[in-house]
């Protein structure tokens, strides 16, 4: 049986976190539980395998970073979202040097969306792009620019859709060897790379007029997410933007108040105040 | 048995099978229904408010987290999968399609399982792959009842088939055995 229940999942997780020092407590279970099914209907066979790996310490932490790393990358996610961040970002270069922090990143599919978005703007010279991700594993995954073939269709509706074009090519911006795209070393080569778990502290210096992190929360307990957004809202300029997924809500914050929603559809939210 | 949730699969094409259940549903249907249908990726709206026309009971497209409310009915947004979490909450995620698909009738099935336990009814409607015939397999592990819809009145019975094969599933019924089935239910639920 590779059937997890909640108290396996309590014990893996408890494992995970004597073994590597990972704490798994701020996911959702749902999220977990999928995320472990593919160790156990996969190399452990069963639940009872991978506890018994784990007790043994023989499964290594990689494997279980690796777990997180979405393999599905769907660039370009809501075509909508990135014309109105496309006239946003153009905005705000008239008036300032962007400075833009794409975090806690699991795929690199907004990264590469948002260096496209800036490279056509003609901003990408002219923007400060960082970009974070929680683990040096899934941060090296997103650092390679590379995106499997089977999820390029997806993306390339995408961009068709966004530039409201169907001749756009996104494959303009890749080189393909047999299993995957591999974006154009042009697009990557003035970011910044840093791992950084946002909510120990470890953050960047300085303030951004974007942080870029969409559909992240979702996989965090809502306690979590309601430590996030302070953090998130410190590392703002005053009128600077955070944007998360359509369907994430930062309501339930306590500093709530101190953003306000400059599009619903789209869950773009402005610091009003400091 | 109380059952203190329903949660309903079906493809794009059960569209107008859904519809007519949930147009016949009276304003006071108390027991949270929870939804997963196959939908175009990219039409985030639309759906809700085409079933929104005829329905007495209020329906939502729930944001992440959302508590699962009694007298609503839920339908998982487009491009997202659609979770049930202990303590009654929505969770999403943009994780990989299964079975080809986010949502995933799977994943919001089992998860209610996990949730629900013998307190749910699993529906799977008309459809044209297997995705809900795992999440049924599981609402029945669980002690949940599984109904399906009628494969001779489906206008594609694969999904259905697959539930049948993998699962003694408790009830076959056509959409009019199945709006009695869910309006009586909620009258037991009610007293």
């Amino acid at each position: 049986m590779s059937e997890i229940g909640i108290s396996d999942l309590r014990t893996i997780t408890s494992l995970v976190k004597e073994n590597f020092k990972m704490d798994l407590g701020i996911y959702v279970n749902s999220y977990l539980i999928r995320r472990f099914r593919t160790l156990t209907e996969g190399k452990y066979g069963t639940t009872a395998g991978l506890i018994a790996a784990l007790k043994q310490k023989s499964i290594s932490g990689k494997e279980i970073t690796n777990l997180f790393k979405l393999s599905c990358t769907d660039i370009f996610r809501d075509p909508s979202f990135w014309r109105i961040l496309k006239k946003l970002l153009e905005e705000t270069a008239e008036r300032t040097r962007l400075r833009i922090w794409v975090a806690d990143d699991y795929s690199g599919q907004e990264l590469i969306a948002l260096l496209i978005s800036l490279k056509e703007s003609g901003l990408l010279s002219k923007a400060e792009v960082l970009a974070t991700a929680r683990d040096e594993n899934i941060l090296d995954h997103i650092k390679t620019g590379k995106i499997p073939l089977k999820s390029m269709e997806q993306s390339c509706s995408n961009y068709r859709k966004w530039k409201e074009s169907e001749s756009a090519d996104l494959y303009q911006y890749f080189k393909c060897d047999e299993s995957h795209a591999v974006i154009v070393p042009e697009l990557f080569s003035e970011v910044k790379f840093s791992v950084a778990d946002i909510s120990g502290g470890d953050i960047p210096s300085g303030t951004f007029d974007l942080i870029l992190f969409r559909n992240v929360m979702l996989n965090y307990h809502l306690t979590y997410q309601c430590d996030l957004i302070p953090v998130l809202h410190r590392k703002l300029r005053f009128s600077g933007l955070l944007a998360t997924g359509a369907k994430e809500n930062i309501s339930r914050s306590e500093i709530a108040s101190k953003f306000s929603l400059i599009n619903s559809e789209e869950k773009i939210y402005k610091k009003i105040k400091e | 048995m109380e059952f203190k949730a329903v949660v309903i699969g079906g493809s794009a094409g059960s569209f107008q099978v859904l519809n007519k259940i949930l147009s016949a549903l009276p304003p006071q249907f108390s027991t949270p229904v929870i939804i997963c249908c196959h939908r175009l990726k990219h039409i985030r709206s639309g759906f809700v408010e085409a079933l929104a026309i005829k329905s007495k009971v209020e329906i939502i497209e729930p944001e992440d987290k959302d508590p699962i409310k009694r007298g609503k009915i839920y339908l998982a947004p487009a491009n997202y999968h659609l979770s049930a979490e202990l303590g009654l909450t929505f969770s999403l995620s943009v994780e990989e399609p299964v079975n080809n698909s986010r949502p995933a009738i799977d994943i919001t099935l089992e998860t209610c399982a996990n949730v629900y336990k013998e307190k749910l009814v699993g529906i799977l409607l008309t459809g044209a792959n297997k995705d809900g015939a795992k999440g049924m397999k599981k609402i029945k592990e669980r002690g949940g009842l599984t109904i399906v819809q009628d494969p001779l009145e489906c206008t594609i019975d694969t999904m259905p088939k697959a539930a049948m094969a993998i699962t003694q599933i408790d009830h076959i019924m056509k959409v009019e055995q199945i709006i009695h089935f869910l309006i009586n239910l909620d009258k037991k639920a009610g007293l």
